[in-house]
């Protein structure tokens, strides 16, 4: 059963996509800022991250900059979610280290696809 | 006396009466020595005006006056004789409020040597002063410099206004799908949970809430999307796109729209098509919106795809057209068409659907990526709708 660590500061977005989630068989944690996020991945080691951008304490750019710095748990997946459709959002979450990207609301399809191609396995 | 024949100017510093010097005017019956004194005087004055009666009768200019009375013959012949043998009898003759602009006008109409012999200007028909055509162009230039600068300062603010227009409908469709997400997305999972429960009655209306949801979001994204490609800020990523992998993609995602209407997909490709060096994802959303259009008009019809590659002795052109069978157009309402929030007319969306802002937007996508979309109708028929982008960098399938 993959683990999948879902960083999301607004409530009713991480119930809505973690209760979806659970639904297809996944098990789910959360973080509800930059910070926690990185001390979540170093301590649980997800199978994956679905990352916010728009996040407190530390931004999910910043909170990507820092995952993928750590030799230890680089090689962890991070799907960079936001709602911001601007111009250069996407570069700039690649850029930070997200392995893909997509926008918010959740066409639930199209991300369980970008997470399948991402998850070992 | 003339007064101001255009709109009185509001600004009193580009009228005529800032340019008036306002020399003392010589009596008709003073004599010409009078007068070369007195403009011997006054070195800035570029002439007098001659009153009789309160009125503006005549003008002496400097050049002409001082011409004939500098050689002493002509000077004794001259000095004792009245002014209004060697003045202008019809001076040019403006009202003070009369401005810059139209003053130019008049003089290069009405008395072109009033460029060198100077003017007369009045005030409500009383003598104010004289002028030169020399500080009638200092005026001139002044104004436009003026005015230079008040544009530059105008577009500052209007550029400015746009921008803080562009961040705040970025900002509120930011702040508008928060919630519109939670909206969207309750509605999925109590459709996903009454699935699972057997509870299909409550089916209909979960779909509606989600629907609407989802129309909202399109209007959002709309104006979010004309607002960033008018702020300059829509991105371009060009790639090379084979092209007959976006048109399979492009028919797998319309096959359900031409399916809600029972309509017919036609795809035809040229076969020698390749890749084109182009934005996929504008093009994709372009032509999807096209699509779109074509299946939602179209009911138990075909609706084409048509691709096709034009070389006319010049750079290749790629040609994605459209054609559907619906209801057409009249001229005036393809007149209509790109604008935002404009269907062909009211009662369309209505009946239709849709946000009136994908042709628009089609439209701007079009242009950014250095080419058009065009369409021809015919009322009845259906409409075929053309976008062409410029290929330099077309290859060719072999």
């Amino acid at each position: 059963m993959p683990r999948i660590l879902l960083v999301e500061d607004n409530p009713d977005n991480r119930d809505m996509l973690s209760r979806r989630l659970v639904r297809r068989g996944f098990e789910m944690s959360f973080a509800a800022d930059g910070a926690e996020a990185i001390d979540r991945v170093r301590g649980e080691r997800p199978d994956l991250v679905l990352m916010d951008l728009s996040l407190p304490v530390i931004d999910g750019w910043e909170a990507t900059r820092r995952i993928k710095a750590d030799p230890a748990i680089r090689h962890i997946p991070v799907v960079a979610l936001t709602a911001h459709a601007m111009a250069g959002d996407r570069a700039r979450a690649l850029e930070a280290g997200c392995d893909d990207y997509d926008t918010k609301p959740v066409d639930l399809e199209r991300l369980l696809a970008k997470m399948a191609a991402l998850l070992p396995g | 006396m003339q007064g101001p024949s255009g709109q009185a100017p509001v600004d009193e510093a580009a009228t005529a009466g800032r340019l008036a010097v306002k020399a003392a005017p010589l009596g008709a019956a003073s004599n010409c020595d009078a007068a070369f004194l007195q403009l011997q005087g006054l070195p800035a004055c570029p002439g007098l005006a001659v009153i009789a009666d309160g009125q503006v009768v005549g003008y002496v200019d400097r050049l002409s006056l001082l011409g004939k009375l500098a050689d002493p013959v002509r000077h004794a012949l001259y000095e004792k004789r009245p002014v209004a043998l060697l003045m202008d009898r019809e001076p040019l003759v403006v009202d003070a409020a009369t401005g810059i602009d139209e003053l130019a006008e008049r003089l290069v109409t009405e008395k072109p040597a009033a460029l060198l012999s100077g003017f007369v200007i009045t005030r409500d028909g009383v003598y104010d002063g004289v002028a030169s055509g020399l500080d009638l162009m200092r005026a001139s230039v002044d104004l436009a410099r003026d005015r230079a600068v008040e544009l530059d300062r105008a577009r500052a603010v209007a550029d400015a206004a746009n921008q803080t227009k562009s961040d705040f409908l970025a900002n509120m469709s930011h702040e508008l799908r928060t919630p519109l997400n939670a909206i969207i997305g309750y509605a999925q999972i109590l459709q996903e949970d009454a699935a699972d429960e057997g509870n299909d009655q409550i089916l209909p209306d979960l779909r509606k809430i989600e629907g609407a949801g989802k129309h909202l979001l399109g209007l959002i994204n709309g104006i979010l999307d004309l607002s960033k490609i008018e702020a300059g800020r829509m991105e371009i990523v060009l790639e090379p796109v084979w092209i007959p992998d976006l048109v399979a993609e492009l028919e797998t995602l319309a096959a359900p729209l031409a399916a809600a209407n029972h309509d017919r997909l036609e795809v035809t490709i040229a076969e020698d098509i390749g890749s084109l060096e182009t934005d996929v994802t504008k093009l994709k959303q372009s032509l999807l919106n096209l699509l779109s259009n074509a299946c939602k008009f179209t009911k138990d019809g075909p609706v084409r795809l048509a691709v096709r590659w034009l070389a006319d002795g010049g750079e290749p052109v790629v040609e994605f057209e459209v054609a559907d069978s619906g209801i057409g157009m009249t001229p005036e309402q393809m007149g209509r068409l790109f604008q935002p929030f404009t269907q062909a007319d009211a009662s369309t969306s209505r009946q239709f659907g849709g946000t009136g802002l994908g042709l628009a937007i089609t439209r701007r996508l079009c242009r950014l990526l250095g080419g058009d979309v065009t369409v021809t109708s015919t009322p009845g028929a259906g409409s075929v709708f053309t976008i062409r982008l410029p290929a330099p960098g077309l290859t060719k399938a072999s």
